[in-house]
């Protein structure tokens, strides 16, 4: 699988993700190496850089929660703007995929 | 903690040197409690396994050189589009009292450039720092900034300090975190019909500033500055979304 395709939907991956609700860094990355039949792997260079950014545009935000062995994990969760730019990503995809399969897929 | 993973967090810390120590402290907690979670999950326990589980992760100095790039990004970002919108929000309001000669123009000038560049921008760059209240915090917080960076607007005028006009820096400042998230139109109309009232009172009524209110002007600004802090909203929520998938240089 091309890499630097799945790297460009990073920001859009983590929001689909984050609408089933708060996730934390390393549940995030299983989560998607477990959709992913382990086909893509984040690293924390990629996951972390694109989480702070999609905080800083206030898509999504992020808090600690103590844990009941006593350690934290800080928390993501999406925010009504980062729901809404997802939907209109959502379609933009819909319609880019149909688009592409009236080419590259099959003809019968 | 293994020290292996003390060691491989020490070099991501001195690999952020340049981030601000609050952010660096945050980025190396964030992370440490990231690599205590595999830890767990995987079930690893002695200083072996821990050190062959760092082994498969970038290193510690790609690791601070990414995060590094990225808040330099986020900054420079920040900074950028915080005064853009503030020398918008300047410019409709200075522009509003210009256009119809509310003041003399160097008063109107000066309206602009502190509303815009001192409320504006100002509430725009902490805005992130507040993120521990809750919502009612959150708008509580900004409209008590907004009037504090607002004290200065009060000598806008010839006729000595105008306490009212702080209340349009607080105005400014609920506006703009309340609208920060998206919110139904028809709130926008309702909360400068409040607030046109709110200032009525005040200058009517509290400090006897006027006898007759001129509504047209007062709503008319308040509608215009509603307006102009929905544009600044969605100018900056545009340029966010195309900044998000803008991958930064590398150093």
């Amino acid at each position: 699988m091309d890499r630097e395709l799945l790297k460009g939907s990073t920001p859009i991956l983590l929001l689909s993700m984050l609408t089933d609700g708060p996730m934390y860094g390393y549940q995030i990355i299983e989560e998607v190496r477990k959709r992913t039949n382990g086909a893509y792997t984040l690293k924390e260079g990629a996951l972390y850089p694109a989480l702070h950014k999609l905080e800083a545009t206030e898509f999504i935000t992020s808090y600690w929660q103590t844990q009941p062995n006593g350690r934290e994990r800080r928390y993501y969760a999406l925010q009504p703007a980062g729901a809404a730019f997802l939907t209109n990503k959502k379609q933009e995809w819909s319609r880019f995929v149909a688009m592409v399969e009236s080419f590259v897929g099959s003809r019968d | 903690m293994h020290d292996a993973l003390a060691a491989y967090l020490a070099r991501v810390e001195k690999g952020l040197r340049g981030v601000s120590s609050g952010k660096r402290r945050l980025f190396v907690r964030e992370l440490e409690s990231h690599l205590l979670d595999e830890i767990e999950a995987r079930g690893l326990t002695s200083e072996a396994e821990v050190e062959a589980m760092l082994a498969e992760k970038e290193t510690p100095d790609e690791l601070a050189e990414v995060l590094h790039q990225q808040e330099d990004g986020d900054s420079q970002h920040r900074s950028e589009t915080a005064l853009l919108g503030g020398g918008l929000l300047g410019l409709a309001t200075g522009g509003y009292m210009w256009i119809n000669s509310i003041q003399s123009w160097h008063l109107n000038l000066a309206f602009g450039l502190i509303h815009g560049l001192m409320v504006g921008t100002g509430i725009f760059l902490v805005r992130p720092y507040w993120k521990k209240p809750g919502v009612e915090g959150r708008l509580l917080l900004a409209a008590l900034f907004g009037t504090l960076m607002a004290i200065p607007l009060g000598f806008t005028s010839t006729n000595g300090f105008v306490f009212t006009r702080l209340c349009y820096g607080g105005f400014t400042g609920y506006l703009l975190e309340r609208h920060s998230q998206s919110r139904p139109w028809w709130q926008l109309f309702v909360e400068v019909a409040a607030y046109t009232l709110f200032d009525a009172f005040l200058e009517v009524l509290v400090f006897q500033r006027m006898k007759s209110y001129d509504w047209g002007i007062e709503s008319g600004f308040n509608l215009f500055l509603a307006l102009a802090v929905m544009a600044v909203i969605f100018l900056r929520r545009m340029l966010s979304e195309r900044w998000l998938f803008t991958a930064h240089s590398r150093r």
